[in-house]
């Protein structure tokens, strides 16, 4: 053991120090570097021989750079930053459907409705007047536009959506093609070269993290420290290749007519549809596919329903042409985006039918099989269901029996007449069914027929016009699959935009939850991987004491071996 | 020991408070800014829905007020026209019992019944009372005059030819008038040419004499030739007639007038023709017991003049009944307009209530979050100048 074993642990000191020097140095340069992870020094004491006396210590090594980063919790902090992407898709599309139905304001849906229902009354109040007609036509003409322009904005935003898919899977492949080639990097220091890459696993987590926003993300890593990238059931990034996305159109017919197609995902390489689970392009996904298409739905319903109702009772009054069975609405375009007023009453207000009365000619109805206790005489009551089926045109009636097979029950007509098929009672409305042999279980029969409503009387009638303005009350819609009306088509489209914004603020807390939460793990992370200024500064300065430290040990061992060669002169 | 703290964590920490921070404080300015505590259905759901529901129904009610002071109106121009045939048939009662004083000489029962002429053509017009351009007495058949003054002419010849509107002569028997100016849409004559009150002294047969050669129902329209000069006339094709009639409208005047006053509730307006005149088939309608009248007065007939003052009686109880089913009109939309007034009233309120702001809370609200905001920036500004490095 002599005086250069000590200029050596000199040495060693030296070294070491200055190597925890240059790492607090790019601790500090990278303070403010996201995603980057702080360094530390992992050194021991070596050991080189023993002696009599025990150990000896030949100096500090240092092993190797640490990154102190916690994985388990990036791992975490993926998933939670891709539900909040999700979240922030369809947080777009309510706000925008918000912006786009403008509710509750003086120009709304809503409003539209109101101004339609209320020219009703005007009309009923001077039928015979031309300017009360007019303005009927020009409230539905609004209405109707508004229908058009809310749908139409709601159908625009859902193709606008394209453009995102396209720019966010291009995206997607960036990442994946770079944390692929990170992979290689990785794989290649440490296992060729035994060095550990951190700034490269920086790098990787940085990108994986973005990937994370668009696609849902599992990630494993393999022996060679590449990562492997799974994401809605399929392995994105593998050891050896990458799966590229690709969009690809499905036609499109939207309602004026237009063609157009609407863009999926799908692996460019086996052309398997791509599912993500959660992430912008979920977002994109259910916004488009469940959130605007829902809303498109409603207003659908509301429209048909609009049109079918005002026109069942418009068509059952005369107008000032005395003629009645006009439509209002054209009955062949249910459509929130193609509903339209028909063409009598585009051309001409004074085909709007204010007044009461008119024959109906032809209705049809599909009547279950009667049921017929022994001995009793089937009757079926047309009042029942509707009592405006009263004084029915004599002769007019028609039944004819559907199915179900020739041997029990032939199908066909019934014969009308005392000791025939079925007798029927004008005045009343009701049909007795006689030949019971006739109606085998399973049966049904389709009835035909006309009636009287009260008739023609006068240009001053508005009860027609009345009939169509309280149709704002009545209870014509079914808020639910069970087809009961409960709701009135005003109060339908309130209960929807009720739900659209109950629905718009559960998904926006669940987004803010998403963004609290991943802030409390940043935050956690950042606890131990962040740099803190003061605990650099603390290192520094014991760094650099050591450094010098070293020095004056390193001077001390020079000047003993100055004094062991002064002895040789 | 501690928990380790770094400096992106604080610096991450100040400026997520501050975004929070502003984003409370950026809500309250807009709800200062436009009043409403909800502009969209997010800021409430429940709010909004109900607002919808809320303006639905103040639609609604407002509606419904104008519905009413429309019916007002309406009734206002019926009673209006009814005060006024009040005071027609008590002038013409007055005649009336004038002209059937045994002491008139047949001349001064002429110039009465000149004025009974006179109050009949006010009474005529004011069956033709409009509100809005639209007869009030028609019924639904407002397009049409419930009552019109007609120059009739009539011919009558020996053997007619069917549907011609001629009338075939027959002597001794009372025969239908049939104007043949009265044309349907496919200009044939109809039943409805039948000219019934035909108003008296204005009936004229070439160079016959009335009350010898013929004589007339007026009120039924009819005409009965005595004489063989009448024969004479009509086998020379000169017997044409002319007259004036009051020719009330065959369509149905009997249609209601309903405004709706609330939800489902249809109150009527309007007194019908048959309401204030007395129906087609009345005898002792308004306008038939003035032709007696004028025939009694005109025609020196004073049994005539006698019988008609108790149809007089009876068609003026008549219109004082519609009077007062219209003055009980006004009182049921008057009171239904008040109690809309109520409503409107207490739906604007609760509309207010859940969509306007409540100003002193939002400003205070506002001032709160002001100060929140401008400490945390100054606690930010403070907790990221020192580090360890400004005191080395």
């Amino acid at each position: 053991m002599g005086l250069f074993d000590s200029l050596n642990i000199g040495m060693s000191g030296l070294n070491a120090s200055q190597a925890a020097i240059d790492i607090t140095g790019q601790n500090i340069s990278n303070a403010n570097t996201a995603g980057y992870s702080r360094k530390v020094l992992n050194q021991s004491a070596d050991v080189v021989r023993d002696d009599a006396r025990g150990q000896r210590g030949m100096g500090v090594s240092v092993k190797e750079i640490d990154r102190i980063r916690n994985s388990f919790l990036d791992r975490q902090t993926w998933e939670q930053v891709g539900e909040k992407g999700y979240s922030t898709e369809v947080d777009n599309a309510y706000t925008r459907i918000e912006n786009i139905l403008r509710e509750p304001t003086e120009n709304g849906l809503a409003a539209q409705m109101n101004k339609f229902w209320a020219s009703w009354q005007d009309l009923a109040n001077n039928p015979a007047d031309l300017s009360s007609r007019e303005s009927v036509k020009a409230a539905a003409t609004t209405m109707v536009d508004t229908f058009h322009n809310v749908y139409k904005q709601i159908e625009d935003y859902g193709l606008s959506m394209n453009n995102p898919l396209i720019e966010k899977s291009k995206t997607v492949n960036d990442l994946t093609n770079q944390i692929f080639m990170l992979n290689d990097k990785v794989a290649g220091s440490e296992i060729t070269k035994g060095q550990k890459a951190n700034d490269t696993r920086d790098q990787r987590d940085i990108l994986v993290r973005k990937l994370s926003e668009l696609v849902d993300v599992q990630t494993i890593e393999d022996a060679q420290g590449r990562c492997i990238i799974t994401s809605g059931g399929n392995q994105l990034v593998g050891p050896a290749d990458v799966q590229k996305l690709e969009t690809y159109g499905v036609d499109k017919t939207l309602s004026d007519g237009t063609k157009t197609s609407e863009l999926r995902l799908r692996f460019a390489g086996n052309y398997r549809n791509f599912e993500p689970r959660s992430g912008d392009l979920k977002g994109i996904m259910d916004a488009r596919g469940q959130v605007l298409t829902g809303y498109m739905n409603d207003l659908n319903t509301l429209a048909s329903s609009m049109v079918k109702q005002v026109n069942d009772v418009h068509i059952l009054g005369y107008n000032l042409n005395q003629v009645t069975g006009v439509q209002f609405f054209d009955g062949n375009k249910l459509q929130a985006g193609t509903m339209q007023l028909s063409g009598a009453v585009q051309a001409d207000a004074k085909n709007i039918s204010a007044g009461a009365g008119g024959k109906i000619q032809a209705v049809a109805t599909v009547l279950p099989r009667p049921v017929i206790p022994a001995a009793l005489t089937p009757t079926l009551n047309l009042t029942t269901t509707d009592p405006k089926f009263r004084d029915l045109v004599k002769g007019s009636m028609k039944i004819t029996l559907l199915g179900p097979g020739p041997a029990f029950a032939p199908a066909g007509d019934l014969e009308e007449g005392a000791g025939k098929d079925y007798v029927v009672d004008n005045a009343k409305g009701t049909i007795t069914f006689l030949n019971y042999a006739r109606y085998a279980p399973g049966t049904s029969i389709d009835v035909q027929f006309s009636y009287n409503t009260t008739g023609f009387s006068g240009n001053g009638n508005g009860q027609n016009a009345l009939q169509i303005a309280g149709l704002r009350l009545k209870a014509s819609m079914s808020p639910d699959t069970s087809g009961t009306n409960t709701q009135s088509m005003n109060s339908y489209y309130a209960a929807t935009i009720g739900k659209l914004g109950i629905e718009k603020n559960q998904n926006a807390s669940r987004k803010e939850t998403k963004e609290f939460l991943i802030g409390q793990m940043d935050s956690e992370q950042n606890a131990v991987s962040g740099v803190s200024l003061d605990e650099e500064m603390t290192n520094m300065i014991k760094f650099e004491n050591s450094y010098k430290a070293s020095a004056r040990f390193i001077s001390a061992v020079t000047s003993m071996m100055d004094v062991l060669m002064s002895l040789g002169r | 020991m501690s928990s380790r703290i770094s400096f992106s964590q604080i610096s991450d920490h100040i400026l997520q408070r501050l975004f929070m921070n502003y984003t409370k404080l950026e809500a309250t300015q807009a709800q200062l800014a436009s009043g409403k505590k909800i502009s969209k259905p997010s800021d409430d759901p429940v709010a909004a829905s109900q607002s919808l529901g809320f303006r639905s129904d103040l639609d609604q009610y407002n509606t419904f007020q104008r519905n009413v002071q429309d019916g007002l109106a309406y009734l206002g121009t019926v009673d209006s026209a009814l005060n006024s045939g009040s005071s027609i048939y008590q002038s013409i009662r007055e005649s009336a019992v004038q002209a059937s004083n045994d002491t008139n000489s047949a001349e001064s029962r002429f110039y009465i019944g000149r004025e009974v002429r006179g109050m009949f053509d006010q009474m005529v017009a004011l069956s033709n009372t409009t509100f809005k351009g639209e007869f009030v007495f028609s019924g639904t058949n407002s397009q049409v005059a419930p009552y019109e003054m007609r120059n009739g002419t009539s011919k009558v010849v020996a053997a007619a030819g069917p549907l011609s509107g001629d009338m075939t002569y027959v002597a001794g028997t009372p025969m239908a008038l049939i104007d043949k100016s009265v044309t349907d849409s496919k200009d044939t004559i109809t039943s409805a040419a039948n000219a019934q009150l035909v108003l008296p002294g204005s009936l004229k047969v070439n160079g016959l004499k009335e009350g010898t050669d013929f004589s007339v129902n007026y009120v039924l329209g009819q005409i009965t030739f005595n004489t063989p000069a009448a024969a004479a006339a009509v086998a020379s094709g000169t017997a044409d007639i002319t007259y004036e009639w009051l020719r009330r409208n065959e369509k149905d005047l009997d249609g209601t007038m309903n405004r709706e006053i609330e939800e489902g509730v249809a109150a009527r307006i309007n007194s019908t023709a048959s309401d204030v005149f007395g129906s087609k088939t009345e005898a002792n309608g308004a306008f038939e017991s003035m032709i007696n009248l004028l025939d009694g007065t005109l025609n020196n007939k004073p049994d005539k003049i006698r019988s008609s003052i108790d149809g007089l009686d009876t068609s003026f109880k008549r219109q004082l009944g519609a009077q007062s089913s219209n003055g009980a009109r006004v009182l049921r939309l008057e009171a239904t307009q008040s109690r809309n007034d109520d409503r409107l009233v207490y739906t604007t309120k609760l509309q207010s209530d859940v969509e306007d702001v409540d100003f002193a809370q939002a400003i205070s609200d506002f001032n709160l979050q002001q100060n929140v905001y401008q400490a945390s920036l100054k606690m930010g500004a403070e907790a990221l100048q020192k580090t360890l490095v400004d005191f080395l």
